[in-house]
């Protein structure tokens, strides 16, 4: 699915990212964890191509190199970020940015877009799924949710839009356990065999809902531990220390 | 005052007198003929729209300069914590030079004034000023006790104008505490102008309070200009009480990164008071701060008026701006005027403000009246913890028991 | 990948405005210059009443001794008054248009590339059209229909010759004659515009509207509106605008009076898209218009709306005297500029009656090296015991080049009485666009997105025909300048 091969990413000329190698194969879920400022979000940034993020190395994704590609563009192949803080926009409803986005990609796949009823029995039905309250549906864009609220948001947005290669970061953040389950069954329930995920966390509790098929350990901009859930669990236990210097 | 001639002869005779060095005098000259240029305000001119003085001046027939060589100044005035002291009688800086713990306290002796285009009673101030004070704090000290000023207008004074000039001057990295009263021991007629320019260079901080409180048939015109450094800040109290007439100026330049500056201002007015503000903020460099918080409360016929703008340069980018000014109407006769302005030419900035205006919220009594206080006391309940909110971001102790103390004693009249 | 200052600068280049053809057709103009004969002509020309004309001659009289305000913000270089045209209509509309056959097919195809047909057959939402071309109204639909239920609704010439006691008894009478210098030479040379009256308990059952075209050069366009709404009536008034692209500019002063006698409400919607200038800030519309409503009676409402795009320099304050105990005024405006254009808008809102109310909500946007101004007065007299006034006033800015400016002015005499003001800056966060381009959608798209849901509350506002075509103006208005 996707290939990164020595990846370093600066931001204002610093480098934080260097020199980066990962190889995550269709249907695979990887976690990556590390302690707070190894650059873990500013991974996702980079692999979902926001500005100032100034990357070198190559990302191939579905066989091409996707380093100059921009987010949108990004996005359209198939890429979700779910985001540590999703964003707040005014006055843009929920509901009307979520059609704007799935008939965005929709057209860059050349398919037919989706009138008002279509989208709306789309999003009824995947909301119920997901058990979230369709009243969501018409308050502006993140504004005034709670975080429990947003992550379910983000949720929504990654099984409507059915993206390919899901970067979570640090999605588990600030969610009680009713929220946290709702956001794992959500994730749960899209993995396929044609679908991968890249799971960021601090922590490892996350990791008993969504169980990762290789975990890595990511320490001052360079992975320094690989291996399967159980490395978590170690983490868990013993700290980050053993593996930061 | 309406009558320019008499002016002139009267510039003419003050231009003479014996205190004023030759140094100023062509500075002076200059001021008078721009404030003549520029003639008395007048409510049509922008720039003094709702203000007191505009309606004031022209009733001055004749303004009468004088100096009073007397030098007594009675102890009772004196705050009773440990400070030092600036004493200015009728005009007159009275007190001793201080020299110690790098503070250094003078008489004023600048000799070269800008011009503020649209501001004549500035060129005024230049033109007719006695020396004030000059406050110098040394780079890397902080100055322990808090510097006092006494404006003291006494009974034997026999002019009706009086006009200062004082600057104060904070070094790198040196801090103090400035707490400044006026004293009127009459209700003879006067026009009083203050000028204050305060410069603050990197790293300094300094605060200042301003106690102007009761008094009747005195216009006063209080102009600061201040220009701040680099982390620099500087924070200002006014407690405005039962002003006659009186306009509060402030133009504050942000010049240097993370420089901040915040104002604030109770006005508590009953009568036929008008207390003016008019604060202009200048956003000069980037991540500079300010913040503008004004409380009214507003009896009888009295008249507030806020005029507050924040400028932000294009240069000024990640600004942080805030304005807020509440008052309250407390009779059907007073009156509330705003014009809290923005004007910006930066895209990354966070500017805000708010202002409201409106009678006592009556629910809130209604509650308070259900717990058994009655309905004087409520009021005077809602209208001490409105003002309160300034007063509780204080942070000396010793000023802030003087402003609660003063509250609660007018608020109990 | 593009830094945001690239992306500022392919849209300034995309810039574009879609209505600034010319139409070809011959016209009668009165000679250049102002002059009680360009009056006089203006007057004959219109078939006016002897009266009409005395009050034009009054005030141009008055004008004599007026001079040009200059406190707004955006500067313009002197115009020469003696230089422009005061009257232009197409020749073959000498005798007024009597019915929509006898329009010179060349202008109806002008209405077409607008997308105002004037067939009245074509038109679905049932709304009535006024088109002013130039100097004059050539077309007033669904006439008759209206005529059936008591509503006027017709040009402001027309209404001068048939309907001479309404326009005597309020013409003029919510602005003064003598007002300010654009009123006064308004009143003296006001060429055409719309007359509406509706009749006491009518609920008119259609929007009125007019649409304003500059299309010959050098003319001042200089229209007049007056909507009286009778007792327990309502109408719901709209207006658009659009000029060709002129390397000169061009000056267009209108006065719209607004009376709503007791119960009645007055619902004015405007989508101002005058030709604005090109990229470098040469050309476009001098937009200083006059608008004012008078809540007369006890219980009237009266509200604005506008979404001003369009004209380099806009100058106006659509304002409303709360003087009908009860009565209350609205004002909702959207204010985009972009490139070199200056917008220097807002309100004013005088309370005289008892629990009048009224509301203000602004957005003002500005893009390339725009200036955008909210100037406003919120006025609560003595008398005006438990009035209420709320106001929000929000600024956008895209770029760093641009200015955002908020100068109200509040004045509360009434401590029964209530009024409030927020105002807010900023910009579109690059982590909203970023979010919103991680869903899939280009920058273009993102920012019109942002940029409508800032604008929501006041777009939804419009009339439903209305507001489709000016959320697709907001974005069209900004690709070509900025994000």
């Amino acid at each position: 699915m996707i290939d990164i091969k020595n990846l370093k990413v600066s931001v204002e000329d610093k480098e934080i990212i260097k020199g980066l190698n990962l190889k995550i194969n269709k249907g695979e879920v990887h976690a990556i964890m590390g302690p707070n400022g190894s650059g873990k979000s500013t991974l996702s940034y980079a692999l979902s191509g926001k500005e100032g993020y100034e990357a070198e190395g190559q990302i191939i994704y579905k066989g091409e190199n996707i380093l100059d590609f921009n987010t949108e563009e990004r996005a359209q192949k198939g890429i979700f970020l779910a985001f540590q803080y999703p964003i707040e926009i005014p006055g843009v409803f929920t509901n009307n940015f979520l059609r704007t986005s799935l008939n965005a990609l929709r057209k860059a796949k050349g398919e037919k877009e989706l009138n008002a009823v279509e989208f709306l029995n789309l999003v009824k039905e995947k909301s119920q799924k997901l058990k979230i309250d369709k009243e969501m549906l018409s308050r502006p864009l993140n504004v005034g949710f709670s975080g429990g609220e947003k992550k379910r948001n983000e949720i929504l947005q990654m099984s409507l839009l059915e993206p390919n290669f899901i970067i979570m970061d640090e999605t588990d953040s600030g969610l009680d356990i009713d929220a946290l389950k709702v956001v794992s069954n959500g994730v749960n329930g899209m993995r396929s065999p044609d679908r991968s995920f890249l799971i960021i966390t601090h922590y490892q509790r996350l990791l008993n809902y969504i169980k990762p098929d290789f975990v890595h350990v990511f320490s001052d901009g360079k992975i320094v531990e690989s291996g399967d859930w159980k490395l978590a669990l170690e983490l868990e236990n013993d700290g980050y220390a053993k593996f930061v210097n | 005052m309406n009558d320019l001639e008499k002016l002139k002869n009267h510039f003419q005779d003050f231009k003479n007198l014996e205190f004023i060095n030759s140094e100023s005098i062509q500075s002076r000259i200059d001021a008078f003929q721009r404030f003549c240029q520029k003639g008395i305000p007048s409510l049509k001119q922008e720039y003094w729209k709702y203000s007191p003085l505009s309606k004031d001046l022209v009733q001055f027939q004749n303004l009468k300069f004088s100096l009073n060589q007397d030098k007594s100044f009675n102890d009772k005035y004196i705050e009773k914590f440990d400070h030092y002291k600036i004493l200015l009688k009728d005009g007159v800086l009275i007190s001793e030079d201080i020299k110690e713990e790098g503070l250094e306290i003078t008489k004023y002796k600048q000799n070269y004034f800008y011009e503020i285009k649209k501001n004549q009673i500035l060129d005024f101030n230049n033109a007719f000023f006695t020396p004030g004070f000059e406050i110098k704090v040394d780079s890397n000290s902080s100055i322990k006790k808090p510097i006092v000023i006494y404006n003291y207008f006494s009974k034997d004074f026999d002019g009706n104008n009086i006009n200062n000039k004082n600057f104060i001057f904070l070094a790198k990295n040196s801090k103090a505490q400035i707490y400044e009263k006026n004293i009127f021991e009459d209700e003879k007629v006067l026009f009083f102008t203050k000028n204050l320019d305060i410069e603050l260079e990197q790293d300094s901080n300094l605060v200042k309070y301003y106690f102007n409180s009761t008094n009747k048939n005195k216009t006063i015109y209080n102009f600061i200009r201040t220009k701040l450094k680099q982390n620099s800040e500087l924070e200002k109290f006014n407690f405005s009480h039962n002003v006659s007439s009186c306009r509060d100026e402030i133009i504050a330049d942000l010049n240097g990164t993370n420089a901040f500056v915040s104002l604030n201002n109770i006005q508590h007015l009953s009568q036929k008071c008008y207390h003016e503000i008019k604060w202009e903020i200048n956003h000069n460099e980037e991540n500079t701060r300010s913040s503008q918080f004004v409380k009214s409360a507003l009896h009888d016929q009295s008249v507030a008026a806020f005029q507050g703008k924040i400028f932000v340069d294009s240069k000024a980018q990640k600004t942080d701006g805030y304005q807020l000014s509440r008052a309250l109407l407390l009779s059907d006769q007073s009156k509330f005027l705003a014009k809290p302005e923005l004007e910006i030419y930066a895209d990354d900035v966070k500017c805000s403000h708010g202002s409201s205006s409106g009678s006592i919220d009556q629910e809130s009594i209604f509650y308070l009246r259900s717990r058994g206080i009655n309905e004087q006391q409520a009021k005077r309940m809602m209208i001490e913890g409105f003002l309160a909110e300034v007063i509780n971001k204080i942070k000396n102790e010793d000023v802030k028991n003087i402003f609660y103390k003063k509250l609660n004693e007018i608020n109990n009249i | 990948m593009s830094t945001s200052d690239e992306i500022i600068q392919q849209y300034q280049q995309k810039s574009e405005y879609d209505h600034g053809f010319v139409t070809d057709i011959d016209t009668i103009e009165v000679p250049k210059g102002l002059s009680e004969e360009t009056i006089k002509f203006i007057s004959k020309q219109k078939k006016e009443p002897q009266w009409m004309l005395d009050w034009r001659l009054n005030a141009f009289n008055r004008l004599q001794k007026m001079e040009e305000p200059d406190w707004q913000k955006p500067k313009y270089p002197k115009i020469n008054y003696q230089d422009l045209y005061y009257y232009s209509a197409p020749k073959s509309f000498k005798d007024g248009p009597k019915s929509l056959d006898e329009i010179d097919p060349e202008i109806k195809k002008t209405y077409d590339k607008l997308g105002i047909p004037l067939e009245e057959q074509k038109r679905l939402s049932g709304v009535a059209v006024d088109a002013v071309f130039d100097s004059v109204s050539v077309a007033t639909t669904f006439k008759d229909k209206l005529k059936d239920i008591g509503v006027i609704f017709c040009s402001i010439s027309e209404a001068t010759r048939e309907h001479p006691e309404l326009v005597k008894k309020y013409l003029g009478s919510v602005i003064p004659v003598t007002d300010h210098f654009f009123a006064t030479l308004n009143s003296a040379v006001f060429t055409d515009g719309s007359f509406v009256y509706i009749p006491p308990g009518v609920r008119c059952p259609m929007e009125l509207s007019t649409y304003f075209r500059i299309n010959a050069q050098n003319t001042g366009q200089f229209e007049r509106t007056l909507i009286i709404a009778d007792k327990d009536s309502y109408v719901s008034y709209l207006e658009g605008c659009t000029a060709p692209m002129r390397d000169e500019n061009q000056l267009h002063a209108a006065n719209v009076e607004l009376i709503a006698l007791d119960g009645a409400e007055i619902k004015y919607s405007t989508v101002q898209n005058w030709y604005p200038g090109d990229k470098e800030g040469k050309g476009g519309i001098y937009n200083f218009v006059t608008k004012r409503g008078d809540c007369r009676g006890k219980n009237s409402k009266i509200s604005w709306t506008q979404v001003e795009t369009g004209s380099a320099i806009t100058w106006k304050y659509p304002s409303c005297i709360l003087r009908g105990d009860n009565s209350q005024g609205e004002f909702y405006s959207v204010a985009i500029t972009n490139n070199f254009q200056k917008a220097d808008t807002g309100t004013k809102m005088i309370h005289l009656g008892k629990n009048t109310k009224s509301k203000i909500i602004s957005k003002g946007i500005s893009a390339g090296q725009a200036d955008n101004t909210y100037r406003g007065l919120v006025s609560v007299h003595p008398k005006a015991t438990g009035s209420k006034n709320f106001t929000q006033c929000d600024s956008l800015l895209v770029g760093n080049k641009c200015g955002a400016h908020t100068v109200p002015y509040i004045e509360n005499k009434n401590s029964y009485s209530e009024v409030e003001h927020e105002a807010t800056t900023s910009k579109i966060s690059d982590d909203q666009l970023f979010y919103c381009r991680q869903r899939g959608l280009n920058q273009e798209e993102a920012v019109s997105l942002i940029v409508n849901g800032f604008c929501k509350e006041v777009l939804q506002q419009l009339p439903m025909e209305f507001a489709v075509e000016a959320q697709k103006l907001v974005g069209i208005s900004l690709e070509g300048s900025v994000g």
